[in-house]
């Protein structure tokens, strides 16, 4: 879900983390597995935009994953368990 | 309320403070991240998350990361031991056929304690047969150059020998 929130955006772990209330023990495996079944794709900041710190590892949805994860979210809408939940995303 | 106000400008706290707000966080990190695998990209990605994250939740964070290290980092340690063990062996037989080097020192020492042995033992040695004293001289030598050279080279020098006298044979 809060990959969905900008589905074109790149992300960081610890920022997902915050954003998805999960703890990062639930989180990075969680990532290693989207990244292996072809979800998500990583990559690094560029050194030369940054400065003071090192660059970070980002992650972007591809189109598989917005597919996989576009539908699961509207399967998850449509089930009455979860209308209690506030759906902010596109 | 005195003792509050001691206790937080007492420069030991201030330090106490700067050691696990400031220091720790960050050498503890680098330490539990070598769990991971050399060429994990995951070390330098918690490294550099950590200067994302605010410095009062940093000890917290950190610990956080250790769980994950140890479920991770390790797990993926112990597999990938595991895998090279099955590989080697299930390799061809040239690799090391004899057994490891170490077997064959400890044999060597054996063979050396047993002709000493003999040597000292044998009452009127030097009335022995010729032959006889030139055998267990001849297995002391041999067994001390095995010992020496093993010391000296390690045990490598053993494998390799035991390697090209497969490929050769």
């Amino acid at each position: 879900m809060a990959l969905l929130e900008n589905p074109t955006d790149r992300h960081w772990g610890y920022e997902l983390s915050r954003k998805a209330g999960v703890r990062s023990g639930v989180l990075y495996p969680m990532l290693t597995r989207f990244l292996d079944e072809g979800l998500v794709e990583d990559g690094w900041e560029d050194p030369a935009t940054i400065s003071g710190r090192p660059p970070r590892r980002y992650y972007e949805l591809t189109d598989k994953g917005r597919m996989v994860l576009g539908g699961v979210l509207e399967e998850a809408r449509s089930d009455a368990r979860f209308t209690s939940l506030g759906w902010r995303f596109a | 309320m005195t003792e509050l106000l001691k206790a937080l400008t007492s420069p030991w706290n201030f330090l106490l403070v700067v050691l696990v707000f400031g220091l720790a966080p960050g050498l503890c990190l680098r330490v539990i991240v070598l769990a991971y695998p050399r060429d994990d990209p995951r070390r330098e990605e918690l490294i550099a998350e950590l200067y994302g994250v605010p410095r009062i939740t940093r000890p917290l964070w950190v610990a956080e990361q250790l769980e994950v290290a140890l479920f991770e980092g390790l797990a993926h340690r112990v597999s990938a031991a595991i895998r090279r063990r099955t590989v080697r062996r299930r390799a061809p037989a040239n690799t090391n056929r004899l057994g490891p080097g170490w077997i064959t020192v400890i044999m060597s020492c054996n063979v050396m304690a047993a002709s000493f042995t003999f040597l000292l033992t044998r009452e009127g040695f030097v009335g022995e047969t010729f032959s006889m004293r030139l055998a267990v001289i001849l297995l002391t030598a041999f067994a001390s150059a095995i010992l020496l050279l093993t010391l000296w080279r390690g045990f490598a020098w053993l494998r390799g020998l035991w390697s090209r006298r497969d490929r050769t044979g």
